[in-house]
Formats: structure tokens, sequence, C-alpha cells
């Protein structure tokens, strides 16, 4: 019998068998309890034995009164909360109008260009009650302050606020390239945004690291854990360093996970990730604080890169596959990646099949009936101890790359995610990695009802727009515009500076040239 | 009497990511494939104008140009690099530069793409060995070296 040869996503060996003898000594400490350090088992106590996970999917594309629309719709089926997509154009602050947007406005996301965008985009969610998640980065400010001008608007107390920002632009560079200026400038402004939401909204999550994207630009598990904790500790020293407190920071930073077929190596994942968070703060951080030490968690079930454009159907099992890897991993919210992901954002049935496999493995299964239900397994409980492992030595190999920001600009991070793209690429083609559908099982082609953009959003945006400049008061917006561009970031008060000229009707694109402080830091977009 | 085949000319492509969509983990697992398969490869990198797009691929003399795009927009940023080679090149067949696409292209849009005048739609489930095999085949017309 020849010996069995078998490696995780993350590199390491996995035994044929594992036993009760491969159990570390300090088992039962390194576990903890559910909802005690270092949490390995579940952030909550109860688990999902008293609520599920929250699905929490996001939408947006065209008009923000068609953003508004899905949004409306998910809620009534069951997602937790209105989750934004912004078009490309609003990540980078370009007006609809301008001529770099023109084949990109309202495509992947809402195209929001000024307050009066956004004002649409919220009619009808009450702000103190519905949680809203905004997936944004380079242009976080901006839309935080459309935020808070609408709740103001709503009579919503801001401390009544629930939800998140993303507000992650570190992980723009290294995955998804949507940045504005380089990456001392572009920290700066992330920085300032958080310290406002950290004072102001005390419900309110600053950052939900988007560890997710690591994954799906190669990064294996450990990498996923050990770069995005890098990309954490940079944002906490920076508040640190304004001030604030660890037990201000760390109860209102999540992450943002990526879950796939591999359910044990993904639930081992998630688990790996809280206990090695724990130990991050109760140590470096000197934090003794639940809230700081347990950590919240977004997942994507299943990550988008795994899904095929052949045989569509087949990605519910994939959809499923995730939502169970996720689920056992212990994620306090989900989103739901869509079976025609290979083709075009997700249509409303899409977007309902993947609320249903959530529904599905929430109610239908047994899952949540007890908490953390592969605790002690002899496989997990392995899996979870090597994952931990491994994240610890890609966070060690930041360091020695000059810290995350040096890594980022010189490119180390990225490199060695492509240096995974390219391999899992070729366990493809050799058939090694599996992938039904392509290189395992002919399947039949299979024609699906995929959204269609609607090519008419563009002059009427251009036209919303135009209206917007028209009607509002020029000279409100240009001394507004004024001392935005006069911020002395960390020193004034910037996020309400920012409000007053979203309240001014500024827009998105004058807004971010106000923002940029050196033409020279500006890469690309400005 | 034919004359003897002549030696394989390096294809020299370029990739480019025109709009502002900044998934790159496609293009820069093709381009690597290209370059170990020997082509000679430039990456404009993104949020890559048509104009520029179009004026590298000129001067660099380039046999092929790859787009890779995600963001839905890929019928009009297709348009404008085809239409601005056209100008840089002063010729309606681009000056034998062959422009290939990839990224999220649904199903529907090839036949409109291979309408613009793209040489060949190559989705996420193409083995990388076609698009090298395109892409030296395509040098080698390109290059007037017979096929073998």
């Amino acid at each position: 019998m020849s010996a069995y040869e078998r490696y995780s996503e993350s590199g390491f060996p996995i035994q044929q068998v594992y036993t009760a003898a491969d159990a570390a000594p300090d088992r039962a400490d390194a576990l903890g309890a559910p909802g005690e350090f270092p949490f390995t088992r579940h952030v909550r106590r109860a688990g999902y034995t008293d609520r599920p996970w929250a699905p929490s999917l996001y939408a947006g594309f065209g008009d923000p009164e068609d953003a508004n629309a899905r949004f409306q719709h998910l809620l009534a089926n069951g997602n937790g909360r209105v989750s934004i997509a912004f078009d490309l154009p609003s990540q980078l602050g370009l007006d609809s109008d301008d001529p770099r947007a023109q084949h990109d406005v309202g495509r992947v996301g809402v195209a929001v260009d000024s307050l009066a965008d956004f004002e649409v985009l919220l009619e009808g969610v009450p702000l103190d009650r519905v949680p809203v998640t905004m997936n944004i980065n380079g242009t976080a400010p901006i839309m935080v302050a459309m935020l808070v001008s609408v709740a103001r608007k709503q009579g919503a107390d801001l401390t009544t606020l629930r939800g998140t920002v993303s507000n992650d632009i570190l992980h723009e560079f290294a995955c998804r390239g949507l940045h504005i200026w380089d990456v001392p400038s572009s920290l700066q402004w992330c920085i300032e945004t958080a310290d406002f939401v950290l004072r102001e909204m005390p419900n309110f999550f600053a950052f939900n690291i988007r560890a997710a994207l690591l994954h799906e630009t190669g990064g294996n598990p450990a990498q996923e854990i050990g770069y995005a904790f890098e990309i954490a500790a940079c944002y906490i020293d920076a508040l640190l360093e304004r001030g604030l407190e660890i037990d201000q920071i760390a109860p209102r930073l999540s992450l943002f996970f990526a879950t796939s077929q591999m359910i044990f190596e993904d639930a081992a994942k998630l688990r790996a990730a809280r206990r090695m968070w724990a130990r991050k703060m109760a140590d470096e951080y000197g934090s003794t604080d639940k809230r700081s030490q347990g950590l919240r968690m977004t997942a994507v079930a299943c990550a988008g890169s795994h899904f095929t454009a052949e045989q569509p159907t087949l990605n519910l099992a994939r959809s499923t596959l995730g939502v169970l890897g996720a689920a056992l991993g212990g994620a306090q919210t989900m989103v739901g990646t869509a079976i025609d992901e290979a083709f075009e954002i997700p249509t409303q049935h899409t977007q309902d099949l993947a609320l249903g496999v959530q529904r599905i493995v929430a109610k239908e299964s047994d899952v949540c009936v007890s908490v953390d239900p592969l605790g002690g397994s002899y496989f997990v409980e392995a899996l979870t101890d090597a994952t931990e492992e491994a994240a610890r030595a890609c966070g060690r190999e930041v360091q020695e790359w000059g810290g995350i920001v040096r890594a980022l600009e010189e490119q180390r991070v990225q490199d060695a995610m492509r240096e995974r793209a390219f391999l899992i690429q070729q366990e493809i083609e050799s058939g090694e990695r599996v992938v039904v559908g392509r290189n395992d099982m002919a399947v039949p082609a299979e024609e699906i009802e995929v959204h269609h953009a609607d090519e008419t959003v563009l002059p009427r945006r251009k036209a919303a727009l135009e209206r917007v400049r028209a009607t509002r008061d020029p000279d409100r917006v240009a001394a507004a515009l004024e001392k935005v561009r006069d911020l002395r970031l960390g020193q004034d008060p910037t996020m309400e500076v920012l409000v007053e000229a979203v309240e001014a009707y500024a827009t998105v694109g004058e807004l971010r040239e106000a923002m940029t402080r050196d033409e020279r830091t500006a890469g690309g977009a400005a | 009497m034919s004359a003897p085949p002549g030696p394989r000319p390096v294809p020299r492509v370029l990739m480019a990511k025109p709009g502002l969509d900044g998934h790159d983990r496609g293009i820069i697992v093709v381009a690597r494939a290209l370059r170990d398969a020997g082509a000679e490869v430039i990456y404009t990198g993104l949020r890559a104008e048509a104009a520029a797009i179009a004026r590298t691929a000129t001067i660099e003399d380039v046999d092929v140009v790859g787009l890779s795009m995600s963001g839905g927009g890929h019928l009009g940023l297709t348009r404008d690099v085809i239409e601005a080679l056209r100008e840089t090149t002063g010729s309606d067949d681009l000056g034998g530069i062959s422009v290939i696409v990839g990224g999220n292209i649904p199903d529907r849009d090839e036949q409109a793409m291979l309408a613009l005048g793209v040489a060949g739609v190559f989705g996420q489930s193409t083995p990388l060995d076609d698009v090298v095999a395109f892409v030296r085949r395509h040098a080698e017309e390109r290059h007037g070296v017979p096929p073998r």
C-alpha cells in the first residue's frame, strides 16, 4: 500500500486518518469554551443555537432607484441588512459624466454622484432599525459623510446606526486596484474615517477587513489570515497613535473571509483566525476585553472564483458547501454568491436562490443545534492548529518584508498570491484540481437568464448630475470644497467638513479632487 | 520550389486592462503563461486608456493585443480600443494586430465582440495553451512565416 500523500490548501500535509493520539496535550485550553478566550469554538457562548448567522447579500446596479428596489426585495426575503455595492466610478471618486467612467457607470454597482443619489438609495430604509453595510474603501470618507447626512435628515441619532463600512484601503493595493492615492495618503483618509466612526457611531463597525479578496487573488488560507491580520494591525496601530484605546477599536473591527468547497479546512480557518486574533489582542495589545478578543466575521459563501461558467446550476452545490464551511466555522454574517457569477452581477432570481441556500442550511439542517459541532474532531482540530501555525508564519513573512505597507508597495504580498494563482490554474488544467463540468464530467451547455445592464443608465445619470449642478448653490459648494481642500487630517473635524460639502451637493468627483493633497500621490484616477 | 520555413518569430503581446476594473488575477496568469512560452509580453497595468493602449501596441509592434475585462463594459471598451488601433496604425486591418479578449464576458455577447473585430473570446475556462497557441499562430501569420 503506497503512502497517502495529500496537502491542505495552505500547504501542510493531511493525514489519511487522525486519532485521539494526534490531539495536542493542551487541547482543552487551546480551544476554550464558546464565547470565552481564546474563542476558537465561537465568538458567542450560544453560537447559532438561539439565532443563525445573518445573510447579508450585497446589491447595487444602475440608478439609485433600481438598487433601492433590490434592497427592499432582499430585506423582504430574509436578507438581514442593506449592503451596498457601489459602481466602479463611485468607488474611485469619478462622476458619472467623467470620460474615464463612461463604460463602467452603474454596471457592477449603483452609481452615486452626490447626496441626491444617496438619499434615493436609502429611501424607506430606517437607519435606526436596519443595519447598512457600505462596501466602500477609497471613497469611504465621502460615503460615510453621506450616510451621516441621511441619518440626520431621517432624525436618526448616529449612536443608533448599526452596520459596517469596509474601509479597507490596504487590500485595494493587494487585490482590487481601486485605490485613489498612494498608500500613505490613502491610509490617512482611511484612519480619519475610522476615527470618526469609532468616536461618534458606537454601534457601527469602522472596518470590515477584506481577507476574502486575498483568497480571490490566489492566497491560501494561511496567507488570507496572516496578511489580513497585518493589515488590521496597521489600522489599529495608526488609531492607537491618535489616542484611541485598543478596546475602543477592536470591538468594531470585523474580518471578511472566503469559504469554498473545502468545508473542513475553511471551518478550521475561521476557528484558527478567532484563536489567533484573541491571542494577538491579549498578548500584543494587552486587551482583556472580550469584545476586543472575540473576532466577528463575515464570510462570502462560496467565494466566486470557484463558480463555473459551465452548467451554472451546479454552482448551487458549491454555494451550499461554502455556506456549510462558513457555518461550521461560526461566521456572524454571510454574503452569498449567485450561480451566474461567471457572467454578470446577479439577477433577483439568482440572489433569491443564494438566500434560499443559506436558509436551508440554517433551518433545515442540524448545523445550528449545537455550538461548534466540529469541535473535538480529530481532523478539524489538527487543521485548526496547523492553519494557525501557518498563518503566524505568513505574518512573520510580512514583518521580514518590512511591514505590510512596504510589502504592498514592493508587490511582495501580491507576487506571493499571484504565484499561487498560476499554480492553481496549472492544477486545474492538469486535472489535479477537479472542477466538475470543466475537467471532470462532460456537462451539457446550459443557458440561464443573466442580468441585462440597462444601457440607458449612463444618459440618465448624466442628466441627473446636470440637474444637481444646475440647482445647487454654487457659492455654497465652492466654499465647502475650499474647506475640504484646507483640511488638516488628524487635526480638523474632517467628517463635519465633508458632511457640509455633501450637503451642499458637491459631487463625488469634486470631493475626490478636493481631497487630493498632492497630484503626485494620485494614482491614475485624479 | 517553396522556401524553407523561416525562424519562428518571437510573439509580441500587449496585455491591457482598459476601464476601471482592477481584477488582474486572470491577466497576470495569462501573461505569465505567454512569457513561459517564450513570448515578449508588455502589461499596461490598470486603468489603461484606449489611446495609450493603441499607441503602445503600435510603437512596440505587437502581434496581439489582449484585453481583460470584468466590469461589464467590455463591448464599449473593446470598440474604443479597436477604433484607437485603427487610428494609430492607419489601417482597417490594424497593421495585422489581432485583438483578443478575456474576463467576464457573457456568452450572449460573444457574437457582438467578434463583430467588433475581436479575433477570439478566451473566457475563464480557456486552457492557457489555447491562448499560447493562438498567439504563436498569429505571430507567424503576421510575419509571413508559413504554417507548419
